[in-house]
């Protein structure tokens, strides 16, 4: 990369021209591009959410040459990769965060990009498969992602609007209705988290189609699960102006 | 720091109860306070001779006073979030004072220039995210830092307060009088701080919502308001500043809906119909940047 192409790719991200910046770099030599300019490069994309840069950096440069990408922009990059369908690219930058932390002890800001990007995992998932795929497996990957991690931090339910929209399309079928009620009692997997099933209640609560369902939901989880965290199953309750006690 | 410390919480109270920002003070019942704040730190004036303001230039937006302790030898072998900050400076990312836009720069507040060049000698080969740090004492005369940091803070008070405050304070002279101590710059950047904290910058929410539509659709957050701080209509772009309750809060709102596009928040919150979906077929997105980042 000569100092003119490098600074004209510089100055096209830093004016907001990413697609101008993404087609100079996509001439050039991969090995040739120094780290300062793709890290500026990669921020800079994701601040603007151009996926399309993001996609092409990731599989041109910094999985092949094993870049490592700070944790905090791994986030940044993919929550914009899940609105922009790049729905593979979160899985692979949790694996890549996994595994360039190995080593390191968990300190509270790991924790939190390690939430973030299985959050983004998991809904990505959801999005994916929003009109197909049982709620049974949506349930599934949030457990397996969400449930089992470390210091069970609190789980909620605005945190997943995608999981939650595809909650709604499911529950519009009688037979994925009764499966959503089914998941209070047999679990797929061990649950860990106290906020898992609260997540799962509050998202059915949300979409029921009025109070006395509301009703029969509730009563239906207190069969089975008493003093859990049940912060969102009422604010979603009060935000549907259902009078009902939890 | 025990006398220091009392002294911005001195500050700190007369910034709340009063709402003035340090310096734009004229009236008589600030003065008893400012001569308390005076008599504690008599001799921590800023010594306008020597730099005690390094800055740092940077095209990352994603830096973090940790990155800058990270690179310190007391921190090598420690873990993040257990940094100490024997230096005792406090980082600002900087931003332009009307519109919070941030401006590719990072300023170090030391103490005192002695700090400041510790900082620098001991710092001097190291790298944040393998990139070699270059920093320079600022050159800009501390008065004029100073006046510009007060622009900022006051804008930004007044955002988070009310849009009507914020575009009357716009034409307000901000008047720097007297001289500037350590705490009374500290108590500035730590008010900031705390009010950039609870704050998000959004591009692009379609001009469709208004600010009751967008209460209505995020009801999941505490938002305490929101308003278009720029637009242009011909290029049909917009600014909203979004201030919230709390700081957890405008963190989530930012992870959760940053690069979402525009069209589709449309949909979802039901205010776009088929056919308005159709003619907003550009693929603006929602740019969020919560301040505190």
């Amino acid at each position: 990369v000569t100092t003119d192409v490098r600074s004209r790719i510089l100055l096209s991200s830093l004016n907001g021209k990413m697609s101008d910046a993404l087609a100079l770099l996509r001439q050039q030599q991969q090995t040739s591009v120094d780290v300062e300019l793709l890290h500026t490069m990669l921020a800079r994309a994701a601040a603007l959410a151009h996926a399309d840069t993001i996609a092409y950096m990731w599989y041109q440069h910094v999985m092949p040459r094993r870049l490592p990408v700070e944790g905090r922009l791994l986030c940044e990059m993919a929550g914009v990769a899940l609105y922009q369908d790049r729905l593979f690219l979160p899985a692979q930058f949790l694996q890549h965060y996994q595994a360039m932390n190995r080593d390191r002890r968990t300190s509270p800001e790991d924790e939190l990009i390690e939430y973030e990007l299985r959050r983004i995992k998991v809904e990505a998932f959801a999005r994916g498969t929003m009109h197909s795929t049982a709620l049974r497996e949506k349930w599934k990957v949030f457990l397996q992602e969400m449930d089992t991690l470390p210091g069970q931090p609190p789980l909620r339910l605005r945190d997943f609007p995608q999981m939650t929209k595809a909650m709604g399309i499911a529950l519009m079928q009688q037979d994925e209705q009764a499966a959503a009620l089914a998941l209070f009692g047999r679990q797929p997997l061990v649950i860990k988290n106290e906020w898992s099933l609260p997540l799962l209640l509050a998202g059915v609560l949300w979409h029921v189609p009025g109070p006395a369902q509301a009703r029969r939901v509730l009563a239906e989880f207190r069969q089975s699960y008493r003093g859990l965290p049940l912060l969102d199953a009422e604010l979603v309750i009060k935000r549907r102006g259902f009078e009902i006690n939890t | 720091m025990k006398a220091s410390s009392k002294a911005i919480k001195l500050v700190l109270d007369h910034l709340k109860s009063t709402g003035r920002v340090l310096g734009s003070v004229e009236s008589g019942n600030s003065a008893t306070i400012s001569e308390k704040t005076a008599s504690v730190n008599k001799q921590q004036q800023l010594q306008e001779k020597k730099p005690s303001v390094l800055q740092y230039r940077s095209y990352n937006p994603y830096l973090v006073k940790e990155d800058f302790l990270s690179i310190l030898p007391e921190n090598l072998y420690k873990k993040r979030g257990q940094f100490t900050n024997e230096l005792d400076f406090q980082l600002m990312k900087v931003r332009d004072p009307k519109y919070f836009q941030f401006k590719d720069q990072y300023y170090l507040f030391f103490n005192d220039y002695n700090s400041l060049t510790e900082y620098i000698k001991l710092t001097k080969h190291s790298r944040i995210n393998k990139i070699r740090v270059k920093m320079t004492p600022l050159a800009q005369p501390l008065p004029t830092l100073l006046t510009k940091l007060q622009r900022y803070s006051k804008n930004l008070y007044n955002a988070f307060r009310s849009s009507e405050q914020y575009f009357e304070g716009l034409n307000e002279k901000v008047d720097v009088s007297g001289e500037f101590t350590t705490n009374q710059l500290r108590s500035i950047l730590d008010s900031v701080e705390e009010i950039e904290n609870k704050s998000v910058l959004v591009w692009n929410i379609p001009t469709k919502l208004r600010s009751h539509d967008i209460l209505n659709y995020f009801w999941f957050y505490n938002i305490r308001s929101s308003f278009k701080i720029y637009w242009d209509d011909e290029m049909k772009r917009n600014l909203r500043f979004i201030s919230f309750e709390n700081s957890h809060d405008a963190y989530r709102f930012k992870r959760n809906y940053h690069g979402l596009l525009a069209k589709e928040l449309l949909t979802l919150s039901e205010k776009g119909d088929a056919a308005d979906y159709s003619l907003e077929m550009d693929d603006s997105k929602i740019l969020i940047e919560h301040l505190s980042e």
